[in-house]
Formats: structure tokens, sequence, C-alpha cells
């Protein structure tokens, strides 16, 4: 059986899809790559947006991701494997911020480093200060809730797995979030 | 289940972060590290194995089973007057409506010696349903085309959401399509680390859709009020459940007509405000005549989508009606805004290895749960560091049909969380792992009951009248 999992109406994975290329890395470490390719922007995003800098950003991808291979014969399945592989990352966000004592948060990442024409760069930095602008002001816990799901792109399973709390409790935090940026932003 | 967008700024945050990319450079690099790190592995060889012989035989079976189904005979043509619903073959129940759409005829594609067949594509305002045989695999592979999207014209990408593989026979759902669309592209491919079939093709099949076309026989559905189902009764196992067996209802939805064979749909709900999910077990239906005689039913789950859905067959003869269908048991997941609590003293500095002795007995439901003991972990598939990825596994006894259980830290500030963890049965009970990513939480813990995941037994009958015999 399958179960959906679409960001935006893009394939963004799913949680039965995840086990098999979990599985077939088990067996075979060579297969490691899928797992790779489809998880490294998602880890990368979520620690551009927690410590707002490109090489710190690539030094703590790389130790998640170095990790996760070692430790991938020994994971059992949890159900979630996203869940398994973005607590490596947040505890080496944890450790990240306890060493440096910095935190970044979401609204104060940037500039941003991409591949892209110059104008297309201006309308997405335009885009994105105005979103961070806006969110700038939300507590903590609201602005991770905001990196899983939109810089980590979790859905409200994988994000509920991950921080033990109901996926229904997820679904309505993040929309009542949305609701309040997107009344802001009309009352503009 | 679709995550749909539905604000203006949700659009607006997804396009603005995905221009966050890692460098190239990056990427290569961090790849090239890890590929040294793969030459210290060997790759585990299933061949011979216990677990490959199990697969085969499984494969086997499943390959019998699609001949089995193949071998229906051609279905009678009978219309499907007063009805919105008609049931077709290989497709399921699908809505006799001008708007469905179908595949004018079977589109076939080959490559090196196999061939992909898709028989019929059905979009109606419920589903997408794609059914297709795919033949000619090497002999004796295991390969399975596990990876089924659906592309639409403006390349977005539809995932399954029901359905699955059976042997050659794949019959997979979908959400509705977006109006307008008539085109499609099945593109299937597998995802196997076996090398035998690394080297297979991948499927990229165009499909145009349109009215039902002329061979597309529609067999009688009969539902709604020309459906004959009596009330359901509901018997518990036990007293203590009887509130609760009440609470569960199955419906049945509708029959279909086959030439040689019923096949009845319906589904599960509980009047329950804690039951978030119920799921009919399927090797727990039994169906008997008026006279008492068992009808041997199968499984019929690639007809219906939902998973609170059942669905089943059984081939035609002569029964005396009206049927009895009794479930004897169903899934629930239940979740809780206000669960049972209870508290433990970690003391001030909690160490991996010590275990606290609970013994709270919390009642859930109306099922009793010892807490029976809490214990600090820590697991080194997160973080070597002893200070993070630690987390305290909470253990239960609970009776077998306890299958789960979710815990919340009452205690933990909002910005902190729990992360990970697993939870499942022991041999008496439940366990239960949470991981504290800023390390353990000392003086007195307080947990409280999140979900529940566990199996209720009773006796839920319904009798059903079944529909006379088209001629």
């Amino acid at each position: 059986m399958f179960e959906a999992n679409t960001i935006d109406g893009e394939y963004a994975g799913s949680l039965d899809d995840d086990e098999r290329l979990v599985q077939a890395a088990q067996r075979n470490p060579a297969d490691f790559k899928p797992i790779y390719q489809k998880w490294l922007k998602p880890v990368y995003r979520y620690f551009y947006f927690r410590v707002g800098d490109e090489k710190d950003a690539e030094d703590l991808t790389s130790q998640v991701f170095l990790k996760a291979y070692e430790d991938l014969p020994r994971y059992r399945n949890r159900g979630c494997f996203s869940a398994w592989l973005f607590s490596i990352a947040r505890a080496r966000a944890v450790d990240f911020h306890r060493k440096t004592n910095r935190q970044v948060p979401l609204a104060e990442a940037g500039p941003l480093p991409y591949e892209a024409s110059l104008t297309d760069q201006t309308i997405h930095d335009d885009d994105l200060n105005e979103v961070l602008d806006l969110i700038h002001c939300l507590p903590p816990d609201q602005q991770e809730l905001i990196r899983l799901r939109f810089v980590a792109e979790l859905n409200y399973r994988e994000i509920g797995s991950l921080l033990h709390r109901k996926e229904d409790a997820v679904r309505k935090a993040i929309a009542r979030i949305l609701d309040r940026i997107q009344m802001e932003i009309d009352h503009d | 289940m679709t995550e749909q967008s539905h604000l203006p700024i949700e659009e607006k945050f997804k396009a603005a972060i995905k221009v966050v990319e890692p460098r190239s450079e990056f990427s290569e690099r961090l790849w090239q590290q890890i590929s040294h790190k793969q030459a210290d592995r060997t790759p585990t060889s299933l061949v011979g194995s216990g677990f490959l012989r199990t697969l085969r035989t499984v494969a086997l079976a499943l390959l019998v089973i699609a001949f089995a189904i193949m071998i229906i005979g051609p279905q009678k043509v009978v219309d499907a007057f007063n009805s919105l619903v008609g049931y077709l073959p290989g497709a399921g129940f699908v809505e006799d409506d001008p708007s469905t759409l179908f595949l004018a005829e079977p589109v076939t594609m080959q490559q090196e010696g196999m061939k992909l067949t898709v028989e019929q594509v059905v979009a109606d305002q419920n589903n997408v349903v794609v059914s297709y045989t795919l033949t000619g695999l090497p002999e004796g592979s295991l390969c399975v085309f596990d990876s089924n999207l659906l592309r639409l014209p403006d390349g977005k990408k539809k995932l399954p959401v029901g359905g699955g593989i059976s042997g050659t026979k794949a019959q997979i759902y979908y959400q509705p399509l977006p109006e307008g669309v008539t085109s499609l592209t099945l593109l299937v491919s597998q995802q196997s680390s076996d090398p035998a079939c690394a080297t297979l093709p991948s499927w990229s099949i165009d499909l145009a859709l349109g009215p039902r076309p002329p061979g597309a026989t529609l067999m009688p559905v009969t539902q709604g009020q020309d459906l004959q189902v009596s009330t359901q009764t509901a018997i518990p196992v036990t007293n203590e459940e009887s509130a609760e067996v009440a609470d569960v209802h199955f419906t049945i939805d509708q029959i279909a007509e086959l030439t040689d064979a019923y096949v009845v749909s319906g589904h599960v709900t509980g009047s329950n405000p804690a039951w978030y999910e119920l799921a009919a077990r399927p090797e727990y239906i039994l169906v008997k005549d008026s006279n008492g005689n068992a009808i041997p039913i199968e499984q019929a789950d690639d007809d219906v989508a939902k998973s609170n859905n059942f669905a089943f067959r059984f081939v035609k003869g002569t029964y005396a009606n009206p049927l009895t269908i009794e479930f004897q048991s169903v899934y629930i997941f239940a979740l809780f805004d206000e669960g049972n609590t209870f508290t433990f003293d970690a003391g001030s500095q909690p160490q991996v290895g010590q275990s606290w002795t609970v013994n709270q007995m919390i009642n859930l439901l109306g099922h009793e749960v010892m807490v029976t003991s809490v214990s600090a972990i820590h697991d080194d598939t997160i973080s070597n560091d002893p200070q993070l990825a630690t987390g305290y596994t909470i253990q239960t006894k609970a009776d077998s049909n306890i299958l789960g259980l979710g815990f919340l830290d009452m205690g933990l500030p909002a910005e902190r969380g729990t992360s990970g963890g697993t939870f499942g049965r022991t041999a008496d009970g439940t366990h239960t792992e949470l991981h504290y990513p800023a390390g353990l939480p000392t003086g007195t813990v307080t947990y409280q009951v999140s979900d529940l995941q566990y199996f209720l037994n009773g006796s839920w009958q319904l009798q059903l009248q079944l529909p006379a015999v088209a001629q």
C-alpha cells in the first residue's frame, strides 16, 4: 500500500518510499545515494535557516549524512525515516548552538547562495525577505514548525513523529501560523 | 493523504525557500566522502537466504493468484440502470457519469522483452484508478516495479493513495484529476538494489482519456435505497467493552454483480470522538447464508481506496437469503486531547541505564494499562554524544490487543520538544521511547497519553439481501 505525500503538488516522497530506500541501502551501501539525493536539500536548507551561514550549514549537513550513513545498518524501522534523519539534524543543531551559543532565527538567515540569474535572484530575494519579515516575530517553537514544514519539506505526520506531537495538532498549529501571517499580509 | 496548499502565503513561502540550494561542489564532495566510506562496507547478500526463498514463494503465489484473476471469463453486458455507480472489472467501483473519463483502449509498450499493458484508467470525481499488467520479466526475477507515478500535463506528479501490485497485475489509486485534464503519463520504475533489477528499464506511457468506450462495460451495482441491509447488531466479547463495541458502525455500501461473483464493499466508522481512524480486518470477516452455510470470501481491497473501506468477493451460488456478514475485530487508532497522565521523579542527575519503577494503572477508553517503569536510554544511532540522543523508555503491561501507546512530556518547554523514538509491543505490554535532543529532563516528569492503537474485538453483524441475479 502507498501513502501520498505531495507538497505543492510536486513529488516529495512518501513514508513507504523512504522505508524502501532504507531497506535497499541497508542491503547494499551503494544504494545510499537515492537517500542522499532525496534528503540533501531539505537537510541543508534546514541547517541554513537555523544557523544562517553557508559554511556552517555545509559542515552540519556533512555530519548528518556521514552519521546517517554509518548508522543506517543499525537503524530500526521506526515507521518514519525522515524523523530519524531530522532527529540527527536537530541533535547536531543543538550541539552547534551549545558550542557557539548562537541561534539564528529563521528571519535572519541570508544572503542566499544559489545559482540563478540576477533577475530571478532579485525576485526571489524580495519574496523571501517579505515572508521572513513576517515570520521574524514568531516564537521559537513556531519557527521550528515552519522550518520543518517548509524548509525541510516534511509532511505533518513526519513532523508529528519527530516532535512527538499529534499529526492533527501539527496540521492545525501550522495552519494557524499561516492564517495569522496571511491576515497580516492582507491587512497591509 | 494529500496536503494541499490553501493560502497564497504558502505558495510564496515554498517558492522563496526553494532558491536556497547547496553548492554543487559541496554536494559532490560530500558524496565522495560517503563513497569512500562505502569501501569499508560489504553488501548484504540475499542470495540463497531464507528471506529470498520466502520472497520467491510469495512471488510465485501472487503470480498464481494473478492468473486466476485473469482467467475470469468475458463479462455479461448489463446496463447499470438506476445506478450512478458501476463496477468495471479491473478498475473497481466507478461513477457512471458523463464526466468520468476512461482509456479508450489498452495501451501497450514493449521494452527488452517485457510488455507493459495499461488495461484501463478511470478518472472520476473520487479517484483515478490505473490498472496494468507487466509481463516478460526475466525468469525467476523478483524485481517489483513499485514506483508508480502519474505525471500531469503541467509536469506535476501524483503519488498513489491506495491499491497495490500483485504478481503481474497492478491496480493503483490516485487523487482525482484537476478539472480539464484529459492526458496523463504513467511512470513506472523499480528501486531495488538487486543488480539484476537495476538493469531493467523504466516505463513512461502516455495515456489519453475520454468518454467511456463501448468495450468498457459497467457491471450493475446495487447501492443506496436499493440495497437491503438490516440494522447492525453489536455483541461485545466482554461486558466491559459493550459501550465501545456499540460505538463501532459497519456499513455495507455497494454490491457489484459480476458474471460469476459478487463484490461487496463498505466502510467502518466510530462514534467515539477519540477515535481517529478505524479499519476492518479482512481476515476477521465471516459470511454465512440464512441456512448457516459458510460462504468463502476473498479479500478485494484493490477495489477500494480509503483506509476505512473494505471489500470482499465471493462466487455466485445457491445461497439462502439473507446473508449474515459478521465482523469480529476492528483496528482503532485513538487520539486523546486530555489523556491520562503519570509522573516519576527522575532526580537531579538522571543517568543512562537508570530505571524507575512506576506501577501506575491508567484507564484508556476502558482498557487498563499498567505503566510499570521508565528507563533512561541512549540511542547512539542518532548521536554518539552521551549528552545528546538520550531519552526515556516507558514500559507498560497491557493485553495483547493493545498495539502501542504514544506519550507527551507535559513539562517540556515548547521550543525544545522530544524527537524520534520507537513504540510497539513487548512480550507482555508496550514500550515507548522519547528522545530529548537537549538532554534528559530532571525532577518530576509528567507524561500524558497522546494516542493508543489497539484491536477491539466483538461481533458486529449485518443481514444483507442479495440482489436478484440479472439474467
